[in-house]
């Protein structure tokens, strides 16, 4: 199949005219056969290459995705693009729906799996009867031990891949550094396979990258409303704690004509998606959001993120900030710093790890349900028949491998130099642009705004429908 | 929240019941919660806090001891006169949930995944229109709904009975609170509010009386429509909790409807004796042709009728001075309260 027939079927499935950076290289390594590690910067349409390559082979494409809320968002962009018989295997389910679902596996196209499914062995029974045409492995880098978001499950990928005789398969991940990389081909091809990689840089040059930082709490605030003010929307505010992501939706609100609502995991299923789709709509400016917000978002025109708290590491910062621009216009990155931050996110990224006292607590306990997520993490080792020892030493290793990871992310906030080459050295790329005044803010430099303003806008004031209207709306009768 | 609301559950005259107030909200069932419940007249509002956290509560029952709403009496708290005050000013400016007696008979927290769910897909479908975001809801609530869909002989009537069904049942309110309802979903070219934003846009509602009444009505649609006949009842009747007794409870009950001995029934069940009387005890709570008398002897009868009188809740079973078992006393207790209601 050549680039113009490929495309064609780009436009007859998706809408779009292009393709974007790796994707066709990627879909034609797969439509040649060859296993595929895809390394493509946030907001380059991932997801897309196996959609499109699924729909071209006409064999099931079964996805492992970590998280549920993203596979949620996966399995309904699917829906959007009208794709029906799309299907996710989650915990969530009962057992007589699960039951259902495995019964009639092989009339499903998509297939998503949570990676917990990989231990059932029923379903991995079932699997094995239908004719698998790409295995997907999505946020691949969940299976290195090196990187910040590790899933034990995710080692099981190697075992299962081997019951479904090695099919041919594309491991997805946005941010890996080489060590990463080479860790995902390990742990999840045979020695005798020979995937190829395809990675892109992860640079976004469209995004203006800019450190603030504040003395203190007030003039983080003070200055957030000012930002605000002046910047051109929408724009995502990204919070590491809950409340303080309610709190400063609140004061967006109450200090300015900005239309801000918070998103964070404790919100309804339902407030959730209205939030997220007022978003989209532009019916809101801001969203003031933790990490939950924005996996599989797929929103063009994010002008601005800006970071209240600082990530636990350059890799979540590099994604985080990669909501902004994707329709490829000028956006910019804000990080707020305040050194009274640094215990929180301390706090949050590596007292989160189980320490020796954990360890042996976990020991000495039974066997529970509703495990923590720590202790979730501590079951699959003392699984796995480990020496208590050999356990409390990969957990000193990687609370050690945190720490190292904050000090990057806290070099690159301190770093006098260009901000962008700091990223882009720390994951090993070669190609360094040159800085420009288009590129980043340097430490101590002025912030000239000029760039990302906008005019004033006014609302029509907002007020409850009145519900018959909204019933005529809702039904065309 | 606005902790004032468990001043709706205090009384001035009755102090133990913090504990109860806290398990029968909660739905955690135990006799006792269950009979004090019965007493206190709150099983009307079993499961209507199922989140309910027990460490949460305390600490709003120990703020609204700070405030002195609530003061210290032998075995517990009652409400102070300011309380009473505070009780009945929140009763007239909050918003407070009318049918709480069917919060036990539903599974809440499928409905209301299920609903704007099927909302939004009827409202899209009359608009031919299958490019659109489902809205938030489990997988588990999407595979519910396709498979009740999958039934659907004439769909295209779908929107025309839907919306017949929910302008009948918004009728019986006022407009405004029929406005907080619908607004909160979404449909063909409408994306809804959260109660934050409502609350925003009512200065006399809070997010919490918005999210009440949300709840208050949604339940209400719920069984309006396993009312009325049409394709929709079917979509709530595997959602509709019909039996208030528990699994095991139930297993009880029903042996000894069959005239089988406590005895038996334990041992047949390989249970303690004690627990085949607790079933029982709920099961009296529970059912309004509970066969007493297999139970109280015409002797015991005697025996209590001649030791007490009056209100129920108020009788002391040391009075007895152990001439029957506690078990029987309790019965007659449930009896007797239930005779007086």
């Amino acid at each position: 199949m050549n680039d113009l027939q490929l495309k064609g079927l780009l436009k007859q499935y998706f809408g779009y005219s292009e393709f974007k950076k790796g994707q066709l290289e990627i879909i034609k390594n797969l439509l040649a056969n060859h296993s595929t590690l895809g390394i493509l910067p946030t907001g380059m349409g991932k997801s897309l290459c196996y959609q499109l390559s699924g729909k071209i082979l006409k064999k099931t494409v079964l996805i492992i995705s970590p998280l549920l809320s993203l596979m949620n968002d996966q399995v309904e962009q699917l829906k959007y693009i009208g794709e029906k018989k799309v299907t996710a295997l989650t915990s969530e389910l009962s057992y007589s729906e699960r039951n259902f679902i495995l019964h009639n596996l092989a009339s499903y196209s998509f297939i998503y799996l949570s990676p917990e499914m990989l231990k059932n062995d029923k379903v991995a029974a079932q699997l094995v009867t239908i004719d698998i045409g790409l295995l997907v492995v999505d946020e691949a880098h969940c299976i290195s031990q090196w990187g910040p978001d590790f899933r034990p499950d995710y080692l099981q990928i190697k075992h299962f891949r081997k019951l479904l005789h090695n099919p041919l398969t594309l491991a997805l991940t946005a941010t890996a550094t080489n060590k990463v990389a080479q860790d995902i081909q390990t742990s999840l091809f045979d020695s005798s396979e020979t995937p190829r990689t395809i990675r892109y840089s992860v640079d976004r040059p469209n995004i203006f990258l800019v450190v603030h930082e504040s003395p203190t709490v007030t003039e983080k605030n003070k200055y957030l409303i000012e930002l605000i003010s002046q910047l051109t929307g929408p724009g995502l505010i990204y919070f590491s704690s809950k409340k303080q992501a309610d709190r400063i939706s609140e004061m967006i609100g109450m200090k300015t004509n900005l239309r801000a609502a918070p998103y964070h995991a404790d919100l309804s299923v339902m407030s959730r998606y209205t939030i997220q789709h007022q978003f989209m709509e532009n019916q809101l400016d801001i969203v003031c959001a933790t990490s939950a917000f924005g996996m599989g978002i797929n929103k063009q025109d994010v002008r601005y993120v800006i970071h209240y708290h600082f990530p636990s590491d350059l890799e979540s910062y590099v994604q985080e900030i990669g909501r902004a621009g994707r329709d490829g216009k000028k956006s910019i990155a804000i990080l707020l710093y305040s050194k009274t931050d640094n215990g929180l996110q301390q706090q949050l990224s590596i007292d989160s790890l189980p320490d020796e006292f954990d360890i042996d607590n976990f020991n000495n306990l039974k066997k529970q349900d509703n495990l923590s997520s720590k202790d979730q993490v501590l079951q699959y080792y003392f699984d796995q028949n480990m020496k208590i020892d050999t356990i409390k030493n990969i957990f000193f290793k990687r609370r050690k491998e945190k720490f190292e990871k904050l000090n990057v992310l806290l070099q690159y906030i301190a770093t006098e130099g260009c901000r962008r080459k700091y990223i882009l050295r720390y994951f090993g790329e070669n190609m360094l642009p040159r800085h420009d005044d288009k590129c980043c803010q340097l430490k101590g430099k002025q912030l000239n705004l000029n760039e990302f303003k906008f005019e004033k806008r006014k609302y029509q004031s907002d007020s409850l429908p009145n519900y018959k209207v909204t019933l005529d709306s809702f039904f065309r009768t | 929240m606005n902790e004032k609301k468990w001043l709706l559950f205090f009384s001035n005259t009755q102090p133990r019941r913090s504990a109860v107030i806290r398990q029968v909200l909660g739905n955690k069932r135990t006799v006792s919660s269950l009979y004090w419940g019965m007493q206190y007249h709150l099983l009307d509002w079993l499961n209507v806090e199922p989140e309910l956290n027990e460490k949460q509560f305390d600490l709003q029952i120990n703020n609204l001891r700070k405030a002195k709403y609530l003061v210290a009496a032998p075995k517990g708290l009652v409400l102070s006169e300011t309380g009473t005050i505070q009780k009945e000013s929140y009763q007239k400016k909050n918003y407070i949930i009318t049918e709480p007696s069917l919060f036990q008979h539903i599974n809440e927290r499928q409905w209301i995944e299920l609903l704007p769910l099927v909302i939004q897909v009827i409202s899209e479908l009359s608009y031919h229109n299958h490019h659109y975001y489902v809205v938030g809801s489990s997988i588990r609530a999407q595979f519910f709904f396709k498979s009740w869909y999958q039934t659907i002989v004439n769909k295209d009537e779908l929107a025309k009975v839907l919306k017949q069904l929910l302008n009948c049942f918004l009728a019986h309110f006022s407009q405004e609170e029929a406005n907080v309802f619908m607004v909160f979903f979404s449909g063909h070219g409408i994306i809804g509010k959260t109660a934050e934003q409502v609350a925003v846009l009512l200065p006399h509602f809070s997010r919490e009386d918005v999210i009440s009444l949300w709840r208050d009505l949604s339940t209400q649609f719920a069984f309006f429509l396993l009312k009325e006949d049409s394709v929709f009842r079917q979509l709530v009747i595997p959602l509709n909790i019909t039996e208030k007794l528990s699994k095991s409870t139930l297993i009880t009950y029903q042996m000894f409807n069959e005239n089988q001995s406590l005895e038996q029934i334990a041992k047949k069940r390989n249970l303690k004796l004690s627990t085949i009387k607790e079933h029982l005890l709920e099961s009296a709570i529970f059912r309004d042709d509970f066969a007493y008398s297999r139970l109280i002897t015409a002797n015991d009868y005697a025996i209590l009728k001649g030791a007490f009188s009056g209100v129920a809740i108020d009788w002391s079973y040391e009075q007895l001075d152990n001439r029957i078992e506690f078990f029987k006393f309790r019965l007659f207790q449930i009896e007797r309260s239930k005779k007086i209601e």
